[in-house]
């Protein structure tokens, strides 16, 4: 152990020193010779005192023993001296040494500081040159001053480096030696980093405290144990502009609006349980004034308790009205918009008034338009069980109440604390405002019955509402005119398309009317080809009746009529037609259950129905081929089948339905397939009125039509219609056989203003043995009725006829002869008035034109008689 | 003794047009629509072809361009009586697609029968 050895020397060595010099001592102190006498050195004889000789030799050991110690020592002492340096040379801070303002030794650390280059010279050099002080320090280096505050704290110094750069530092200087001899030696460390950021850390407080101040927030901090709040002075100015400011929670909270208290507890709480770093909330204040302010409180928990429940809340409050309001009325006015563009006509003035009523949370709101005789269109919307129901009044300018008339007459918001009395009287307080564009005046504005009565603030709103609604009310005034022209022009174009339709069947129809009328001419002379030709004429024209019937069943909103029928013989019919015109890629399934009961359809709204979903079926699958299933089955419908309506459950149907295997209908077009006029086809592939006029039929008639695109593809169009029970009539066609005498006499009074009617009548009955009288209008049927009433059998009626229409001539006929039957025959597809009231006035409806066969039969049936 | 192809979708007027050019003495075969009469066309020879225009599976327009192609002298009338568009419109592409005669539905039995012979006379 070297450290040992070093020490144990001079240790031991003193004990010998101290040997040598007692020894010395006691012999001096004998005073006897020692040494013979000749050897004094003045000739005497040699004297030595003993004592002497000791402490000489005393010495000359102890001397002996320092050189030898010395010289022992010496290496230890170099090495220490060199591990000091080394140490010193490797501290990491500088170190400079220096001696009367001139450097003796500069560390490593130091020469890096300063900016010395690794093999400088630094000896002698002064101080100033090495660290040239930025600034003037008393005429001194401030290396040279030996620190002598106690407090440890080490002055900073600026020092300008050889590169120009700064360096700050602290500075450490104290005497010592170095070296062997006495020196000032200086720590230096490097503040530059520490300093910056020091700084930096300043400046963004001063930036934070400059940018509370610009952006006008309040600064609040509560101690939560107390309830005090300690506050800067802005949120003095925000919370209570005119007044003290809150010193506690408690006074602070009752200033928050009552509905918005709850969100900011909320919003404190879920703080507090450490779900959010901060909480914020937006909230209504009440100023001292009455008038609201809204301000964003936004704080956090700056401490807890050792529990972690929270002890203080620091944060800001920010006075946010203006972004408040902007942010409302920008609301407001979309609201508006969307309400004065989408509300239909009367509509619009109470949904205005709702907004209005929201608006400034008011029970009581009143919008007035003027209409183009210069009346006013009062709406007055009251909140349920304010005492007054909503409602629509139009008023002449006279009865327009005086409060309003002042409303209107003044271009800024005004406020009445009395309005009047009487039933008319607006709400007081009222506020209102006229409602104009530019200088139309369009109208006025007005909320009431507020129990606090209104503010500036209250008035700001009115005023920019009604700003908003004047240039939105006007323009749709003036889309209104444009509206019903554009209405009209769209009717005339839908027309246009579905006569474009119509035309190209209908001139199939004239062409063979005029072609084989014309042939029929020729064939005067031959029966056969007569009789052919003549066939075919009829043939068309009963196809002329058919798309007449066509037309008016999409055209009426009545429904088709009203006959029951079998729909097997016309689903067999629809699926043979269909056959024979199917290209090969395309297999027919017709699968008709055999009782299918009868349903109240009549037979050309069937037809079409059934032609138009076949015909659909088949262009969905013109290109991919597939199969085309019809099938048509009695079914009852389950409860809680989604497709049907409530009172359809339990009840017994007839299903149609038309199946396809082609793509399917994209869902982008299945909310569409109903509408009028909508084909996926090209120009001249289709009407477009396939599915719309099913959907029309199937709903007038009470059914129901579902479609469906499974996933697996293809296209289900199902139409449901409800089963009647039979009623012992047969469905008749042409070929009902009717005999010459089934009239077996029975007396008819057949009424029609046009003469070939009655003459077709006349004949056409005559042969079915029916004794036939007419009449050529309604008055004379009435009279020839009320003279002889016991003449007649049954009466047939035209419906539209000058003067005494049909059923009003049925309606005399049941006062004078009660139970007498009235057939109506009708070209117009409907039974007059109401079908209930129509259905007790005749006992028969026969639609026009009329066959031999649907007249007789009628007319047989209703007098009771078999055909 | 002409030989003439009947293309119309409209059972009563295919069936007019054939009874009438029949009495005038030619020898008519019809289709009901126009990939029907192409096929018939292409099947044996014919000096004049009648076609309607709105049919399903091949209009007529599409017709006449098949027929047209590689018999520049077949005698070609087209009939129309409109859709959603006059049927001046559809008549007046088929005669600048080589129709030789329009008509426009209804027409006069005497009209379609000129028509015909004028072409063929």
């Amino acid at each position: 152990m070297p450290r040992v050895r070093v020490h144990s020397r001079p240790v031991a060595f003193l004990p010998m020193l101290a040997l040598a010099l007692g020894a010395g001592q006691a012999f001096a102190s004998q005073k006897e010779p020692f040494l013979p006498e000749w050897l004094h050195p003045d000739g005497a004889p040699l004297w030595f005192d003993i004592g002497e000789v000791v402490l000489a030799l005393a010495v000359v050991v102890a001397v002996y023993g320092a050189i030898r110690y010395r010289s022992r020592l010496r290496p230890l002492v170099l090495a220490g001296e060199s591990r000091y340096l080394k140490l010193v040379e490797s501290a990491p801070f500088g170190v400079v040494v220096h001696r009367l303002g001139r450097v003796i030794y500069v560390n490593e650390h130091a020469r890096h500081l300063f900016g010395l280059a690794g093999g400088a010279e630094t000896q002698d050099l002064p101080l100033g040159q090495l660290a040239p002080a930025a600034e003037a320090n008393g005429g001194e280096h401030p290396f040279a001053t030996v620190t002598t505050s106690t407090t440890g704290m080490m002055p900073i110094v600026r020092i300008r480096r050889p590169d120009g750069s700064l360096l700050e530092a602290q500075t450490l200087t104290i005497n010592n030696e170095f070296r062997g001899s006495e020196a000032c030696l200086t720590f230096v460390r490097d503040m530059t980093v520490e300093m910056a950021t020091q700084r930096e850390l300043h400046e963004s407080r001063e930036r934070l405290a400059v940018a509370l101040e610009a952006a006008r927030d309040g600064v609040w901090d509560l101690d939560l144990a107390t309830g005090r709040l300690g506050h800067n002075a802005t949120f003095g100015e925000i919370i209570a502009p005119a007044g003290e400011a809150p010193a506690d929670l408690s006074t602070w909270r009752a200033l928050i609006h009552p509905g918005d208290r709850v969100q900011l507890e909320e919003a404190i709480a879920a703080h507090e349980r450490d779900v959010t770093n901060s909480y914020e909330c937006e909230m209504r204040i009440r100023l001292r004034d009455g008038s609201s302010a809204w301000i964003l409180e936004h704080g956090r928990v700056a401490s807890r308790s050792d529990s972690g429940a929270p002890l203080r809340l620091v944060g800001t409050v920010r006075d946010i009205t203006i972004r408040k309001r902007a942010e409302r009325r920008l609301e407001m006015r979309s609201r508006l918009a969307g309400a004065v563009m989408a509300a239909r006509g009367e509509d619009i003035r109470s949904t205005i008034g709702e907004i209005l009523r929201d608006l400034l949370d008011t029970p009581y709101a009143c919008v007035g338009m003027f209409d183009r005789s210069g009346r006013l269109r009062l709406n007055c919307n009251c909140r349920e069980g304010a005492g007054e129901a909503s409602g629509d009044v139009l008023l002449a300018a006279e009865a327009i109440p005086g409060a309003l008339q002042q409303v209107l007459a003044t271009a800024s918001p005004l406020v009445l604390e009395e309005t009047g009395t009487g039933p008319d009287a607006p709400h007081a307080p009222l506020l209102g405002i006229r409602l104009s564009s530019g200088d139309r005046l369009l109208g006025l504005i007005s909320v009431g019955g507020r129990p606090g009565g209104f503010q500036r603030t209250d008035a700001e709103a009115l005023e920019g509402f009604a700003e908003d609604l004047g240039p939105l009310i006007r323009a749709r005034l003036e889309t209104e005119a444009m509206d019903a022209q554009l209405a009209q022009a769209q009717k005339t174009e839908a027309l246009g398309v579905l006569a474009g339709g119509i035309a190209h069947d209908f001139n199939n129809i004239l062409q063979a009317v005029m072609g084989f009328s014309s042939l029929a001419r020729q064939d005067a002379g031959d029966p056969a080809r007569l009789a052919d030709d003549l066939d075919r004429v009829q043939k068309a024209t009963v196809r002329g009746h058919d798309l007449v019937q066509r037309i008016l069943q999409f055209s009426r909103s009545e429904g088709p009529e009203m006959d029951t029928l079998d729909p097997i013989p016309l689903v067999q019919e629809t699926a043979r037609d269909l056959a024979a015109g199917l290209p090969a890629h395309i297999t027919l399934d017709c699968r008709v259950a055999p009782d299918c009961g009868r349903v109240r359809v009549g037979l050309l709204p069937m037809r079409q129905i059934l032609r138009n979903l076949t015909q659909n079926a088949r262009q969905a699958m013109e290109t991919t081929g597939g199969r085309l299933t019809i099938v048509a089955r009695p079914l009852t419908i389950e409860a809680e089948d989604g497709r049907f309506p409530r009172e359809w459950f339990g009840r017994d149907v007839l299903e149609v339905a038309v199946a396809d295997t082609g793509p399917g209908v994209p869902e982008e077009h299945r909310s569409r397939l109903f509408d009028p006029f909508f084909t996926t086809r090209e120009v001249g592939q289709g009407s477009g009125l396939g599915l719309s006029v099913v959907h029309g039929l199937v709903t007038a008639i009470g059914g129901v039509v579902h479609l469906d695109s499974p996933a697996s593809g293809g296209t289900i169009a199902s139409v449901f219609l409800p089963r009647v029970p039979l009623i012992g009539r047969t469905a008749e066609t042409d070929d009902t056989p009717v005999t010459a005498t089934a009239g077996a006499g029975k007396r008819v009074l057949f009424v029609d203003d046009e003469d070939e009617i009655r003459e077709l009548a006349v004949v056409l009955l005559g042969r079915a043995g029916f004794v036939v009288e007419t009449a050529s209008d309604g008055f004379a049927a009435a009279e020839c009725i009320r003279a002889r009433p016991g003449d007649f059998d049954v009466v047939v009626t035209d419906q539209y006829m000058p003067g005494l229409r049909g059923s009003e001539l049925a309606r005399r006929v049941a006062a004078v002869r009660p139970g007498l039957p009235v057939v109506l025959v009708t070209g117009m597809n409907e039974i007059p008035e109401s079908p209930g009231a129509g259905a007790s006035l005749f006992r028969e409806v026969v639609t026009k034109p009329f066959t031999g066969t649907s007249l007789v039969l009628a007319t047989c049936r209703a007098a009771g008689v078999a055909p | 003794m002409s030989r003439i192809l009947v293309i119309e979708d409209d059972d009563e007027v295919r069936a007019l047009l054939e009874s009438l050019l029949t009495r005038d003495g030619h020898v008519v075969a019809t289709a009901a629509n126009g990939k029907q009469g192409v096929a018939a066309f292409l099947a044996e020879p014919f000096d004049l072809v009648i076609t309607d225009i709105i049919m399903p599976e091949k209009d007529g327009i599409e017709a006449i361009m098949d027929l047209r192609r590689g018999r520049p002298d077949l005698k070609l009338i087209a009939i129309s009586g409109g859709g959603r568009a006059e049927p001046e419109n559809y008549l007046h592409s088929a005669q600048l697609l080589g129709a030789n005669r329009t008509l426009r539905k209804p027409f006069t039995n005497e009209a379609i029968v000129a028509a015909v012979n004028d072409l063929l006379g």
